[in-house]
């Protein structure tokens, strides 16, 4: 009887203390996950402002991107906020004690200008991306060359076509920094077809309204059934379009020229309903800017200007873009 | 050094309660801990509620003071812009997301509250243009800070909604751990307050078991060894001295019994004894009536016999005066040997005269043997009247009896031998026994009975004191075998 009591007593004394271990364990891990969340390490040195239009488009998800690989990159803190005319962010952003701020100028030039000079004068450095600013306030760059990208744009539209171009070149709010240079464009694409028989039919502009490219595409193929090109500068857009090509059963007839890395986009060049896109490398744009921004608080100067590049995809560099995006698209 | 009952107690009843009290403090430490774990979740939200609060309420006095210059708006305002700037943190280095959310906030209320500094200076230059437009600014930037606070508090709650909702689940697996912590420590208490009992019961259960035996006379238990506490142990030490003193007493008072029950027995052999011997005097005296008038008798015929010159027949009747007179003179128990064979040698005439044809007898006694030495009184005449009277009953021819005494080494040893019936191994067996049997004593105290038992009592330590050899038809020999160097116990 002596012996069960004791074995008894033995055995709930070792449950007593296992149970109690669990139960220390777990508050303890729930202590340190508190802990955790409550408190969080030091992580940079910088903390920068990234102003850029309040808008899902993958181009811009992909400035974000580049952004925040650099800013890990060069221990620099980002928070993004949206631009645009109806929100303060921006016209706060010098009272919010950034250490620099990049800023895509997606609002009225005249304010951009206004507040980046207010933002200037607070002492905070400040890097442009894909800007269509006049030159007068000389913030460093970071972007496609508009030139660079007319010239892809044409070199791609005479690629694989003796017919004569009739070309529709549709620009869009949506990417103000082409917007605002579309002569410069228009000039590469002169440029890089100056010894073909090219006629520019039309030059259009869709607005904010991701769908605003459907309607405009029926109205130029119903309209204009002499154009064999169309050109966007806006992924967006160019799905939009493509849509409406294949409804007209249109595909072969025109060449479709797209803007964008998107999958879908990447998709129909694979199908041959697009003869190809331009890759403009956002994440690069990100990238460098935060470079830049960095180099710039760093040491008070940085390069002016950083060309990010522009790109063509095609059915024959797919397979290579795709396996590394980026790799062979120059 | 073993615990006294009153420290042992204690020190288990105060290990039980500690176990309790332990398991208990846990639990209260583990509640405290999650409403920390709680607070702390829910705490910045608190703290931006409370920010945003303040913030929105410095509009007020501001705007008193700007449109009335009342010195209690600016006392109002200046007390709000200190409470403000108490709140802003010393500490604003660059943390993670929501961290630069509030690192704006806190930049952009620094900004806010210089900028009523300056408003109140131009108020009091009265530079009206400039403190309107500042005010104008002052209040977008109010609404757009409280507007942030309200986007860092959204997402801080949602995050430590996320949170709540794991604290939430990790205290129903600390209340199921801590429900078994409760129900193990109390049986474990419980257990261990029963062992411990059971340690200080289980000696004085022994003791009772034990003493229930003692109570029984079993004298022969175990002693108790337990380990206890030191008041039990000296019980249970006091306990088995007492029953081993109890059991050594009980044992010299049986070895006292003993030796009292054969005083006793001892005791009663010598009544016996003394008995005995007075019924052998009485009988002596009895026989000694008779054979003095016998023997007074005889002399008379005798003389009357020699008066008649009748020779044979006074030759006859003078042996058997001499028979007479050899029986009654030794009333001793002990007497020469000398005595014995002249009595015997009476008889051997008297029985010659009987029976001339139908019996023969010899003597024969070792020439050198010492005729004084002292026997037992009356053990040769009766050994041959014995074997007169049974050994030839229904036999026709002659029969034979031979004495003989002699010396053998330190034994004197006296063989009386006839040839008759012989005698039955029972009845040989039966007179061989060291008793009387009292009731034929009377009968036959002289007889061969009377002369075995006589010889075992004068001589108890020899066992082959009396022999008989016999067998049926061929005779038997009764054969007395005496110590010479042993002193018989008794000498009368």
């Amino acid at each position: 009887m002596k012996n069960i009591v004791k074995i008894i007593a033995i055995i709930f004394g070792i449950l007593f203390i296992t149970a109690l271990a669990f139960s220390a364990l777990t508050i303890f891990n729930l202590s340190k996950a508190s802990r955790e969340q409550t408190a969080s390490e030091e992580i940079a040195a910088y903390h920068f402002g990234v102003f850029l239009p309040q808008n899902t488009y993958l181009f811009f998800q992909d400035v974000i991107a580049g952004a925040r690989a650099a800013a890990e990159e060069f221990d620099c803190a980002l928070s993004f906020h949206p631009i645009g005319n109806d929100t303060k962010d921006f016209f706060m952003a010098k009272y919010a004690g950034f250490d620099g701020i990049i800023v895509y100028p997606s609002i009225a030039e005249q304010v951009a200008q206004f507040e980046l000079d207010e933002i200037n004068r607070a002492g905070i450095p400040i890097v442009l991306i894909e800007h269509g600013l006049s030159d007068k306030s000389p913030w460093p760059f970071v972007g496609t060359n508009n030139f660079d990208l007319g010239k892809k744009i044409g070199e791609l539209s005479g690629r694989n076509n003796d017919q004569p171009i009739q070309m529709a070149v549709v620009y869009s709010e949506k990417s103000p920094g082409i917007l605002s240079e579309k002569e410069l464009v228009e000039m590469g694409i002169r440029s890089a077809l100056n010894d073909r028989n090219i006629k520019l039919l039309t030059v259009m502009v869709t607005n904010l309204n991701p769908l605003d490219a459907e309607n405009l595409t029926y109205q130029i193929l119903r309209n204009e059934p002499e154009i064999n090109t169309i050109v966007f500068t806006d992924t967006n857009d160019t799905l939009a379009a493509i849509q409406v090509l294949v409804d007209l059963n249109l595909v072969g007839s025109v060449r479709i020229i797209g803007f964008g890395t998107d999958e879908p986009i990447l998709d129909n060049v694979g199908k041959g309903i697009l003869a190809g896109t331009i890759a403009v490398f956002p994440v690069e744009i990100g990238y460098n800017a935060v470079k830049v921004l960095k180099s710039l608080c760093d040491e008070g100067y940085s390069e002016s200007y950083v060309d990010t590049g522009v790109g063509i995809i095609t059915k024959e560099n797919l397979d290579t873009v795709q396996k590394g995006l980026g790799g062979g698209v120059k | 050094m073993k615990k006294s009952l009153q420290s042992q107690l204690f020190l288990n009843v105060g290990a039980s309660l500690l176990i309790i009290v332990v398991s208990m403090s846990f639990i209260l430490f583990i509640s405290w801990r999650i409403q920390k774990i709680v607070d702390t979740q829910f705490r910045n939200e608190r703290f931006f509620q409370e920010l945003q609060d303040e913030i929105e309420e410095i509009r007020t006095p501001f705007l008193d003071y700007l449109s009335s210059r009342s010195s209690k708006a600016l006392a109002s305002l200046l007390i709000k812009e200190q409470t403000l700037r108490s709140m802003i943190p010393d500490d604003q280095r660059i943390y993670d997301s929501v961290n630069l959310s509030v690192r704006e906030v806190y930049h952009l209320l620094e900004a806010y509250l210089d900028m009523i500094d300056i408003a109140i200076q131009e108020k009091r230059g009265s530079a009206i243009s400039e403190y309107t437009q500042l005010y104008e600014t002052m209040e977008n930037m109010n609404q757009y800070i409280l507007s942030l606070i309200d986007k860092i508090s959204l997402k801080g709650f949602r995050e430590q909604l996320a949170g709540y909702e794991r604290v939430i689940n990790v205290s129903r697996q600390l209340q199921f751990w801590n429900l078994l912590v409760i129900i193990f420590a109390f049986i474990w208490a419980i257990s261990w307050m029963m062992y411990s009992l059971n340690k200080i019961t289980e000696p004085m259960h022994l003791l009772s078991k034990t003493a229930e035996e003692l109570s029984k006379g079993n004298f022969n238990v175990e002693d108790i060894h337990i380990e206890a506490v030191a008041e039990v142990s000296r019980v249970v030490e006091t306990f088995n001295r007492m029953k081993n003193d109890i059991s050594q007493y009980i044992a010299e008072i049986q070895q006292q019994k003993t030796i009292e029950q054969e005083y006793l027995n001892e005791k009663l052999r010598n009544l016996k004894m003394e008995q005995l011997l007075k019924r052998m005097e009485l009988y002596t005296m009895q026989a000694q009536m008779n054979p003095h008038f016998l023997f007074n008798t005889i002399n008379t015929g005798v003389q009357l016999a020699i008066v008649e010159e009748a020779n044979k027949t006074a030759e006859f009747m003078e042996h058997l005066a001499d028979f007479f007179r050899h029986n009654i003179r030794e009333r001793k128990l002990f007497v020469p040997l000398r005595h014995e064979v002249e009595g015997l040698r009476s008889y051997f005439y008297i029985l010659n005269i009987r029976f001339p044809r139908s019996l023969n007898l010899n003597l024969d006694i070792q020439d050198a043997i010492d005729h004084d030495y002292q026997v037992p009184a009356m053990i040769l005449q009766p050994l041959v009247e014995n074997s007169v009277i049974h050994a030839f009953k229904g036999i026709e021819r002659k029969g034979s009896i031979i004495v003989r005494i002699w010396q053998d080494k330190t034994y004197l040893r006296c063989s009386v031998k006839d040839n008759g019936v012989g005698m039955p191994p029972e009845i040989i067996e039966s007179l061989m026994q060291h008793s009387f049997r009292t009731s034929e004593i009377s009968s036959k105290v002289m007889g061969l009975e009377n002369i075995i038992q006589r010889l075992y009592f004068f001589y108890p330590d020899n066992k082959e004191i009396i022999e008989i050899r016999s067998a049926p038809g061929q005779g038997t020999e009764v054969l007395i075998n005496i110590n010479m160097e042993e002193e018989p116990c008794i000498t009368l």
